[in-house]
């Protein structure tokens, strides 16, 4: 996958990717490395870690990763549906060494599977998998468990930048970007304030 | 959709001890002057709001009732009353005994009147329905109100007078809309950062100016200015963070410098910091900004705000860590008190109210002042615009508001013209050099988005 690092001709199609796990399973190092990966001269400025772009290209198509991440603390966790609202993928987080995240990461795969959008991409990544001597959730038990549930699934490691642009990858892949790149074309043409059109996300709600 | 009768709704004993303590009182008075949101604060506590707002007539009424039947019993089967039941009688009693209090030819329905109304024991269902939905987030406001509406039409006690339960409609929306947490905000100004296991270590100076940042929301009008206050406000805080952060990142891949750290440190700098009318200026800014500029990390940071709210106005013993549930209803009981006593000096002392919103902000630390005698009259010129933005109650009709002796409005009238004359020579001071100021407080560092100056102007102006 090629990193674009020149400003394209073409309108970059926008995915939001959210991501979920329990804290400190490297969620942001995850993303970090994903996005500083090559450095890039003309990087928009960003505010802080906690949401970060990136631009890829795949098949001829320029997207742009914007990746929201989320608190991973269990008191956050009602907190999550505002995030993942519309989201076109997910990364599900957890840490190979420690089993409970595993269990975390299973009870938000089920609720991303009940609540987010249908076509919603998730992916199961497990972190730190450089730390092979504690590890305490078999790679084979993951892997089975995704095939399951129909994720993608990788074993990686911020720290030794092990498969992180291959599972940013995966996931470009398995995005249906035909109907992404149309809708968006859509949107753009009809560029009128439609106030119905954003009903369901948590931004237009009328509170006043 | 029932509501569940919990810890949340007062219990009916309450309401009815605050009663018969009124009416004791043996000079009947006509309805005590509107304290403007204290008024809807204290309805929220079940408790002290009761005195002030509720008239001798209403109380002698009220009274006939209970001989009438059994006022827990009414209040509970609240649903089941029949339309011609004694509570219906006495609502239409009250306008029409009390034509000096009510034009009954206008037929008005004053704020006061519909909280007296809203507390009696006849109306226990609509009030839970109104509390309940506080707690009920996943509706919208919209929703809330349409819900509440449709049971006041069920409810006999509130289906008498179409243009009175017309203009009482208007209130319901009014209560819905400005969802009381500063007094939650207020009762857990105690924490610290380990309660939130914030781990990393954090300046409260930084606390404050981030925190100054959200007060600052209430000075603009457009959503973007207010926008750009809240970004400035996550920039802060990260400003802190980048030096650590690149050092950590460089040394080693396994920290977390994500929303994993960031939302508690927002929800602390929320709490701490107390900003005026957070949740409306946040609804603001969903509302009316253009949904196409709401995007990447705008949206992202509205996002995470509206969550840091969600869980400020859910918060409990449970929200904490490291804590035991006596020091937190220990702790949560000292402040309650505070919050009490607060309320009742705002009230004392008209203009106190301006210097309790600056001392929020240095609760803790109040050597921290701005520097020098400018900075001293930008504080001053702050206060006076955030007061003035405060008791603005921009919800009721001018005549309405005209109406009521409230004492907001006498507050506005009791500013002399030479004070006046000096506020408006430091809001000018203040908006030409907002940016020195900045400099003066030693945040250089930290790159701002520029927010303009001149929405202050057109506040001067007008």
């Amino acid at each position: 996958m090629e990193m674009i690092s020149s400003p394209s001709m073409l309108k970059p199609i926008q995915i939001k990717l959210v991501l979920l796990g329990e804290a400190a399973v490297g969620k942001s190092s995850l993303v970090l490395r994903f996005v500083n990966n090559d450095y890039q001269e003309n990087k928009e400025p960003t505010i802080g870690a906690a949401f970060l772009t990136q631009k890829c290209k795949v098949q001829d198509k320029i997207i742009k990763f914007e990746i929201w991440d989320t608190a991973g603390q269990e008191r956050f966790h009602s907190l999550a549906p505002m995030y993942y609202r519309n989201a076109q993928a997910a990364i599900v987080v957890y840490d190979i060494t420690n089993s409970d995240s595993f269990d975390r990461a299973k009870s938000w795969v089920k609720e991303l599977q009940r609540q987010a959008t249908n076509e919603i991409v998730v992916a199961l990544a497990g972190n730190k998998c450089d730390l092979h001597d504690s590890r305490q959730v078999e790679s084979e038990v993951a892997s089975s468990y995704s095939s399951e549930k129909g994720l993608l699934f990788l074993e990686t490691s911020a720290k030794e930048n092990e498969n992180v642009n291959h599972l940013f990858k995966e996931i470009a892949k398995k995005l249906p970007l035909e109907s992404f790149s149309k809708k968006q074309v859509e949107e753009q043409t009809q560029n009128s304030i439609n106030i119905t059109r954003r009903q369901d996300s948590s931004i237009s709600q009328c509170s006043c | 959709m029932e509501p569940k009768d919990s810890e949340i709704f007062p219990d009916h004993n309450e309401n009815d001890t605050v009663n018969s303590s009124v009416s004791n009182n043996s000079t009947p008075r006509p309805f005590s002057p509107s304290r403007g949101h204290n008024d809807v604060s204290s309805f929220f506590d079940g408790s002290v709001g009761l005195k002030r707002s509720v008239s001798q007539h209403l109380l002698d009424m009220f009274k006939k009732t209970e001989k009438d039947q059994d006022v827990h019993e009414q209040g509970t089967l609240g649903l089941e009353q029949s339309p011609s039941s004694p509570i219906k009688r006495d609502f239409n009693a009250f306008f029409q005994d009390n034509s000096n209090v009510i034009n009954t030819n206008t037929k008005k329905m004053t704020f006061e009147n519909f909280i007296s109304i809203l507390n009696s024991p006849g109306s226990i269902m609509i009030a839970r329905y109104i509390k309940s939905e506080f707690y009920r987030r996943n509706l919208s406001v919209d929703e809330q109100k349409h819900f509440i509406w449709g049971k006041m039409d069920e409810q006999p006690c509130w289906n008498t007078d179409e243009i009175l339960v017309d203009q009482s409609k208007d209130y319901v929306e009014k209560l819905v809309v400005s969802k009381i947490y500063s007094r939650k905000v207020y009762i857990h100004q105690w924490i610290d950062f380990k309660h939130l296991d914030i781990n990393y270590i954090c300046d409260e100076k930084e606390c404050q100016i981030a925190c100054q940042e959200l007060q600052k929301m209430e000075l603009y009008h457009a959503p973007k200015d207010k926008l750009t206050c809240l970004l400035n406000c996550c920039k802060i805080i990260y400003g802190k963070w980048i030096s650590y952060f690149i050092y950590e990142i460089i040394k080693r891949y396994s920290i977390s410098s994500g929303a994993d750290d960031f939302m508690p440190m927002l929800i602390y700098i929320v709490i701490k910091g107390n900003p005026p009318k957070i949740v409306s200026n946040i609804n603001f800014i969903s509302r009316f900004r253009h949904p196409s500029r709401l995007i990447e990390e705008n949206a992202y940071y509205l996002t995470t705000m509206k969550g840091a709210i969600e869980f400020i106005e859910k918060i409990n013993f449970h929200s904490f860590s490291n804590l035991t549930e006596d020091i937190y209803k220990d702790n949560v009981s000292v402040f309650e008190e505070i919050y009490h006593a607060e309320l009742k000096e705002r009230q004392m002392h008209q203009l106190s109210r301006s210097n309790s919103i600056n001392s929020n902000l240095s609760l803790k630390d109040k050597s921290v002042s701005p520097k020098g005698a400018f900075s001293q009259i930008l504080e001053k010129s702050k206060n006076f615009f955030s007061k003035l933005l405060e008791d603005d109650d921009d919800y009721l009709p001018i005549d309405e508001t005209k109406s009521r002796k409230s004492p907001e409005v006498d507050e506005k009238k009791s500013v002399t013209p030479d004070e006046l004359d000096f506020e408006l020579q430091l809001a000018l001071a203040l908006s030409i050099s907002e940016n020195e100021q900045r400099l003066t407080e030693g945040n250089a560092d930290v790159s701002l988005l520029d927010t303009p100056n001149s929405e202050i102007n057109y506040n001067v102006m007008d």
